[in-house]
């Protein structure tokens, strides 16, 4: 029985035909797994305790902030707007794609307006400082860059897929 | 996370007490300042001097060349306030002392430099230096560190807890050990702490209400039993008025409730007796020093002392009375 299922699994891997949408999941997720890191800390930690969780969300986000968020940002602009976003008419109706693709950027947007306002609340404040001052500023630059491109990108997103093709 | 990184001890004030505050005479204090890595009067731009506040006025403290600071005090001055006036990257400090038999002769104090933010790495070289029995260094800093928290209106944290619990001790340490009048405001830190507990105990790593109530009734017995050691040290070295004062003084504090004897081995009737004592070998050396008006009003302290016993040996202090009141009959009779 064991080995049916094995090879049924085998099986359905093999004949899954994945849409470039997945290939913009996992770079969105790469790209955003620095501000969803730090959101699951800041709600699933104690912060007012000294918290490994803490320094290494800080550690991630200041490599990723210092080297790679800016390979990362020309990379995911191109491929959601070069493959991912299909135009449309204004008075066509939205392709799920795009649709999902929108919704995840916007998803993302909310995630780091809501982790910079957490960030400015003075508990966190105080507190994530008392981890190391560094740690807090980093996490604020990045949320706040977050924010911006997230932003850039629905505008894009939208932009693209209005345009007349 | 090195404790070092977040805080640098800039210069040690080592403040020597040249005379004692004997009755007419000039209470002299003297300062110096040092640099711990060269061991020479550092140029140190922002500490702008050293003051001292004695309760009816202030004196400065003068740098002379040789690095010291020091000012001569009004007579008899038992309380007075150290204010250590740094600016700029240095904190300033205010450290209470009570001036009077037993006192050390010589205090070092140090001065921190200011951090941005306490972390979580701060106290690890303080509680070093606390572990190390260097009590003023440890006070220094976490008395900086709590200030700095409270200023800054931190809300209660692992951190802030164990800040000010340490700053606790440091203040008991230093009323213990060096003279401070710190005992109330370490009894203070642990109550404070100890009514902060309920619905934060997550906070209060290993310290339950037990210690925290064990650590405010040693502050409470220090507080009393270090007072008491001035009066046997000022006994021990001659020093019969200081001695009958300070015995008197606590007195007085406990009759008013300002400080509580129960929990040490220090009784009311313990204190009357030792100043009755005090007062009585006190007539005794002015008889020898011909100022029979003098010895006559210690005397009968005396007598009022040991007739005010209670409970403790009051056989004894009867007898002690009646020797004395002879004295005193002798004396008014007009012989030695």
């Amino acid at each position: 029985m064991p080995q049916k299922r094995w090879s049924a699994a085998v099986t359905r891997i093999r004949s899954w035909e994945p849409s470039t949408l997945w290939i913009v999941w996992v770079v969105l997720l790469l790209y955003a797994l620095p501000l969803i890191s730090a959101f699951g800390a800041l709600l699933a930690t104690d912060v007012k305790q000294e918290s490994n969780a803490v320094y290494v969300v800080g550690t991630i986000t200041k490599e990723f902030t210092g080297s790679l968020r800016e390979t990362f940002g020309t990379i995911v602009v191109p491929l959601l707007t070069a493959f991912a976003i299909k135009s449309i008419d204004a008075n066509g109706t939205v392709p799920i794609r795009t649709l999902v693709i929108f919704l995840g950027i916007s998803g993302l947007f909310v995630i780091s307006v809501i982790t910079s306002g957490v960030l400015a609340l003075k508990d966190y404040r105080d507190n994530i400082s008392a981890h190391g001052p560094e740690i807090y500023q980093t996490l604020v630059a990045a949320t706040q860059a977050y924010s911006k491109e997230l932003l850039t990108y629905i505008a894009l997103a939208i932009g693209i897929s209005l345009k007349k093709s | 996370m090195t404790a070092g990184r977040v805080l640098t001890v800039v210069a040690v004030v080592t403040i020597v007490v040249l005379g004692g505050a004997q009755a007419g005479e000039t209470f002299s204090l003297a300062a110096k300042l040092l640099d711990p890595r060269s061991g020479q009067p550092p140029a140190i731009p922002s500490l702008a001097g050293i003051v001292a506040d004695f309760g009816s006025g202030t004196k400065d403290f003068t740098r002379g060349s040789d690095g010291r600071y020091s000012a001569d005090l009004p007579p008899a001055v038992t309380r007075l306030s150290v204010f250590v006036d740094a600016r700029d990257r240095l904190a300033p400090r205010t450290i209470p002392l009570i001036i009077g038999p037993g006192t050390a002769r010589s205090l070092t104090l140090y001065v921190v430099e200011r951090v941005a933010v306490i972390t979580y790495d701060y106290p690890a070289g303080p509680i070093l230096w606390f572990e190390s029995k260097e009590w003023d260094r440890a006070l220094a800093a976490f008395e900086y560190a709590y200030k700095t928290m409270t200023e800054n209106r931190v809300s209660i944290s692992a951190l802030r807890v164990q800040v000010e619990y340490y700053y606790g001790l440091a203040l008991r340490r230093a009323c213990e050990f060096l003279g401070y009048d710190t005992c109330a405001a370490a009894e203070e830190r642990f109550a404070n702490l100890r009514r902060q507990r309920p619905g934060n105990e997550k906070y209060f790593r290993g310290l339950s209400s037990e210690v925290l109530d064990a650590a405010a009734t040693a502050a409470k017995k220090i507080k009393v039993t270090a007072r008491y050691d001035a009066v046997v040290t000022a006994y021990k070295a001659g020093d019969f008025n200081g001695a009958a004062a300070t015995a008197e003084g606590l007195l007085a504090d406990a009759d008013a409730g300002l400080v509580d004897l129960s929990g040490t081995n220090i009784s009311m009737d313990r204190l009357r007796l030792d100043a009755a004592s005090a007062r009585a070998r006190l007539g005794d050396k002015l008889m020898k020093e011909d100022d029979i008006a003098a010895a006559v009003e210690n005397y009968k302290a005396a007598v009022s002392l040991s007739e005010s016993v209670e409970l403790l040996d009051k056989t004894r202090a009867l007898k002690s009375a009646e020797l004395i009141r002879g004295k005193l009959a002798t004396v008014e009779r007009g012989g030695v």
